[in-house]
């Protein structure tokens, strides 16, 4: 068979895996919470793993046929997808139930094998056409690499025009052109096996749609169990799943003051992926809009007089309407999502979605770092509201998500765009014990200490029974910005936990907690004290950065101690699930990737060690798949801010890197040295270019941060070009050297390379929330370091031609 | 060897005859589930049918005293199955430190093997919240307990439950008052509840299937609400529904994970003030200038 034809499928079973990929995270996003998408890379990794330790035992079995196997995976896979997608759906799977019910962990295995399938199958097909003849290997391996490259871009794209359901068809139809692209049709028999393979795919694809399912636990799911819900309006995209929600029993007023005691206005709720985003509230007078001057987040407004005001996050318009409440002669609203700008102002305009276009009011299509870096246009007034649901929150289902909004580096740029009497209100959430908002007046705080101002002077705190502002003021405070703030909290039962020059006696009177925690966390944060008592604190409260940007994740291993004491079984109420479920996938990874690596070992162990140095090849493919999955994780999170939303960044990350390091691939034959030498060479070169972005792509990504989306998505990706270049040469090139000393040792290598990957790919977040993404990164450098000290004890191969 | 390499290239069509073969099981079994699960999720039909008139009761009530609000004394209906288990259970809440002994003995006479879905039988008496269907839970035992002792009823106390569910949290209150109003939003719930609890005897609690947010306007003011599923709201109409000197208890925190309770006090003038209890208790190093203590 001709090698391009190989190529040819082998590049379209990558696109369809890394399309897989990208859209079952957005599928489980949708039923579950997106902490799933570590899960799914972790599956997928898996299943390459697996089915490199399943070719290292059958290797025999497939040389024997190659290109049935070949053709056979791909088909399989083609099949597996709706099948394993509607396995899953039958788990009964919810993950707010798993600290209380060990058979949610049963569950999420259950789930995980379903998935598994087809990743296996793909990761098959790829194994079995790197087990060509060598010539042909680095032709193989780039076609896998680009075709992987163009599968994320191309799923992103599409997720625009389709629904997940048809994305899906539409990849198992890509395996099944794939397979097609490889079956002998010559010969009447495989013709005959092919033809009702493809004809099982369409059939399985006709008959088995995949229908999206929402856990029973997620606030659409609740809505459609009570009378008279409807769905007035729904949309899909790279964001999210947008749902409209009309029912008479909506009572949407988060956060309200307990003093508010008359009805909402008529309203709708706005969700995304089945969660809370906001509701759409009808107030055709601006005097309608009272209710929301009873909410925290209104009290900059008692501040300034007629303000201009910069609000982050439009979602519903509730906060517009607020500023509007306020007779605001300009208000600038941000909304990322053009779904529910779409929604807002087409089917939701009679609703309350003409708060978007009413005078004075203008609604970006931004995100707010792009925003704030681009603009000179100054504000009195800037809104952070809450963007997440009430449960959300209380479930620590953030915990591992990264917020490049609350760090001190985004709170600084806001202050920039402010005017010279402007403030900046956040407003998150309170928990018990005590954490957004200590950790959002450390962030404020040290945000104006790096800037030579004296916190004391210039910040505020005030809370509700259910959320707390934090104020900075630009200007510092004065004595009648303190007595409008103690009205304005008075009149709405509200309690000040902070203003300069408060009194013990004015705090904790209206929503009594059993100490006075806020006040003392803001006066212990603003002392000389700070470092003690944040290393005191149960939970992580110190300032957020963008090195270290995970906001809503408090958890500390002290704190489990502390729970367990205190709480005893009532601690689990505690545990962040975001942050356990990545725990948790990191373990089972290790495991898993234990008993693959082992096992051939064990069972082929005379084979594998016939070429001596076995552990050196383990050490060396084990150290480039955790330093390319480490690397690409940190750049993925770099991109997060730089592009706006993980979607966004998974697909520029993973679709460059692997476009790139497949052009390396292809490159790495043609060096007219000897293999060692461009291994390493190459990994010399990751190692100097690694430690040239450490220092120069922050300041290079913030210097283009204001350009076009499309502009910075091709920064994005020809940014990562040298490096993924240099890290495309070194998996072909040594194949190619051990190939003829350790030829049953290929497929291990790719099994251990697998492994390591899922495990980097897990304990990268994990690893970012500790030490942060600057030493992740070096971290990975240091990988690729030891790599290249391996590669010079694997054995030598003959040299490239010219 | 021939053999062998006939039998090996047939691998991937036994690969994808396997397949389909898993494929019809699936279809079926779909086929087969989806007749029971309605157009959304459904109600599991063990709990939705407990009290039915095909299903005997599991424990009938020993002694059962119909209600006479104003004649005699309420008795509540008195159960023996299981009560080694409900014993245990009032145990583990006092481990948590409550030791109030009306409610413990409120927990350990209610059945509430009988409230959870017969699957979870077997756990109903375990530390944790359990699953009822429809995305909403049976409470953790302690903070069952927790918060009926938060409303401090008295045997006349007019008591009103926001969010039924299966009825174990009203059949509690009905230990310390008969006057208790329930209401459940989710029809199903709420009709198999009200048979439920008819059956097992707690014959004086009212129920309603409606929209809580409003509360019970024709029955109120009450001394005590108890509203068992957390919002970021707390309804203005059950504000005024709350009796001056009426406490109002609420969980605050996730479906599953309840991390504090909110206590709203109306005073005698009708103000408000609240007040977050904490399961969780820590003192941080505070110097002692700071401390308003």
């Amino acid at each position: 068979m001709s090698p391009w034809r190989t190529r040819l499928a082998v590049a379209l079973t990558a696109m369809a895996v890394i399309a897989l990929e990208l859209t079952l995270m957005r599928t489980l996003s949708l039923r579950l919470w997106h902490h799933f998408a570590y899960m799914i890379i972790s599956v997928a990794l898996l299943g390459f793993g697996a089915s490199g330790t399943m070719l290292t035992l059958c290797r025999r079995r497939v040389f024997a046929a190659p290109q049935q196997w070949l053709a056979g995976a791909m088909m399989a896979m083609a099949l597996s997808i709706p099948v394993s997608l509607l396995i899953s759906r039958l788990i009964p799977l919810d993950v707010q139930f798993l600290a209380w019910d060990r058979t949610q962990i049963v569950y999420v295995l259950a789930v995980e094998a379903a998935l598994l399938g087809p990743f296996f199958l793909a990761a098959t097909a790829l194994g079995v056409a790197l087990m060509d003849r060598p010539q042909h290997v680095p032709g193989h391996y780039a076609a896998n690499l680009i075709g992987s490259g163009i599968g994320a871009i191309v799923a992103v794209a599409l997720m625009a025009v389709l629904t997940t359901g048809q994305l899906l068809t539409a990849i198992s139809l890509a395996a099944c052109a794939a397979a097609a692209v490889v079956v002998p049709w010559r010969r009447r028999r495989a013709a005959v096996i092919g033809i009702v393979a493809v004809l099982a795919v369409a059939a399985v694809n006709v008959w088995l749609p995949h229908r999206p399912v929402v856990s029973q636990y997620k606030t659409l799911s609740l809505l459609r169990s009570m009378p008279r819900t409807r769905i007035i309006h729904s949309a899909e995209g790279p964001l999210g799943r947008l749902d409209v929600v009309a029912s008479p029993s909506i009572h949407h007023g988060p956060g309200l003051s307990l003093q508010y005691t008359r009805d909402l206005p008529p309203h709708v709720l706005m969700l995304i992926d089945g969660d809370e985003l906001g509701a759409v509230y009808d107030c055709p007078q601006r005097s309608d809009w009272e209710f929301q001057d009873y909410t925290t987040a209104a009290a900059a407004y008692h501040l300034r007089d007629r303000p201009s005001a910069l609000i982050i996050g439009a979602g519903g318009g509730a906060e517009i309407g607020l500023a509007l409440y306020h007779h605001c002669p300009r208000i600038v609203a941000l909304e990322m999502n053009p779904r529910v700008i779409a929604a807002m102002t087409g089917p939701l305009a009679g609703r309350g979605g003409r708060v978007y276009e009413a005078q004075n009011v203008q609604v970006l299509n931004r995100e707010a770092r792009g925003y704030l870096s681009a603009g000179r246009e100054r504000f009195d007034i800037i809104q952070l509201p809450i963007l997440e649901a009430f449960g959300a929150s209380g479930a620590g289902l953030q915990a591992a998500q990264e917020s490049y909004l609350y760090t001190v580096e985004s709170l600084s740029m806001m202050l920039d765009r402010l005017s010279d009497r402007g403030v900046l209100a956040v407003t998150r959430w309170t928990k018990t014990p005590p954490r957004d908002g200590p950790r959002t007046f450390d962030t404020a705080a040290q945000m104006l200490r790096r800037r030579g101002l004296d916190p004391a002077r210039h910040l505020a705190m005030i809370r509700s029974w259910a959320t707390v502002t934090v104020l900075v003021s630009k200007p510092p405070l004065t004595q009648a910005d303190a007595d409008a703030v103690r009205a304005f909290c008075r009149e709405r039962s509200f309690d000040v936990c902070y203003l300069p020059g408060i009194e013990a006696g004015e705090v904790n009177r209206w929503h009594v907690l059993d100490r006075p925690h806020y006040y003392e966390a803001a006066r212990m944060l603003l002392g000389g004290d700070r470092d003690d008592y944040i290393a005191s604190y149960p939970f992580a409260i110190d300032a957020a950065t963008d090195d270290r940007p995970y906001f809503s994740h408090f958890f500390r291993w002290r704190s489990l101690d502390f729970i367990r004491r205190q709480a005893g079984r009532l601690g689990r109420s505690h545990l962040e699930m975001g942050y356990v479920l990545l725990l948790a996938a990191l373990l089972q990874t290790v495991v898993l990737a234990v008993v693959l690596i082992v096992l051939p070992l064990v069972a082929g162990r005379r084979a594998l060690a016939a070429g001596g140095r076995t552990w050196v090849v383990l050490a060396y493919f084990l150290l480039l798949g955790a330093g390319f999955m480490l690397l690409e994780m940190g750049f993925l999170q770099r991109l997060i801010l730089y592009l706006a939303h993980p979607i966004y960044a998974a697909a520029a990350a993973i679709g460059s890197f692997l476009v790139w390091a497949g052009l390396g691939s292809l490159l790495s034959q043609r060096w007219p040295v000897a293999p060692k030498r461009v291994v390493v060479f190459a990994a010399a070169a990751v190692v100097g270019l690694g430690v040239v972005y450490v220092v120069a792509l922050g300041p290079w990504l913030a210097m283009t941060q204001h350009l076009s989306m499309a502009v910075r998505f091709a920064i994005a990706t020809v940014t990562v070009a040298p490096l993924a270049v240099a890290m495309g040469h070194l998996f072909p090139t040594a194949i190619r050297m051990i190939r003829p000393t350790h030829q049953a040792l290929v497929p291990w290598a790719w099994a251990v390379n697998g492994c390591a990957s899922v495990a980097a790919t897990v304990a990268a977040p994990l690893l970012a929330m500790t030490i942060g993404f600057t030493r992740l990164t070096l971290l990975a450098v240091a990988a690729y370091a030891l790599a290249a000290l391996a590669a010079l004890l694997l054995p030598s191969a003959p040299r490239n031609r010219p | 060897m021939e053999h062998r390499h006939v039998t090996l290239s047939r691998t991937p069509t036994v690969l994808i005859v396997l397949l389909v073969v898993v494929l019809a099981v699936v279809v079926l079994v779909t086929q087969w589930s989806d007749r029971d699960e309605g157009d959304w999720h459904s109600i599991p039909q063990d709990l939705a049918g407990a009290g039915s008139t095909t299903s005997a009761p599991a424990s009938a009530p020993a002694e059962t005293q119909p209600a006479t609000q104003t004649s005699q004394p309420w008795l509540p209906p008195r159960f023996t199955q299981r009560q080694g288990d409900r014993d245990r259970m009032a145990r583990v809440i006092g481990v948590y430190g409550l030791k109030d002994k009306a409610i413990l003995q409120a927990m350990a006479a209610v059945p509430r093997h009988e409230f959870v879905p017969a699957s979870l039988q077997r756990s109903a008496y375990r530390d944790s919240p359990l699953p009822i269907g429809f995305g909403q839970t049976i409470s953790q035992p302690y903070i069952v307990a927790e918060m009926t002792r938060q409303l401090q009823l008295k045997p006349t106390s007019r008591v009103l439950e926001i969010g039924t569910g299966s009825g174990y949290q009203a059949a509690v209150l009905t230990e310390l008052t008969p006057h208790v109003y329930t209401i459940e939003i989710i029809k199903p719930l709420a009709d198999a509840a009200a048979k439920r609890l008819k059956r097992l005897g707690y014959t004086t609690v009212r129920t309603k299937h409606g929209d809580g947010y409003h509360g019970w306007p024709d029955a109120g003011p009450f001394d005590a609400i108890i509203v068992t599923a957390a919002a970021g709201q707390i309804p203005p109409p059950l504000l005024r529904q709350l009796a001056p000197g009426g406490r109002m208890i609420i969980p605050i925190g996730g479906r599953f994970a309840t991390q504090s309770l909110m206590l709203v006090e109306k005073r005698a003038d009708g103000k408000v003030r609240s007040r977050s209890l904490m399961a969780v208790r820590f003192v941080p190093f505070v110097r002692k200038d700071v401390s308003a203590d």
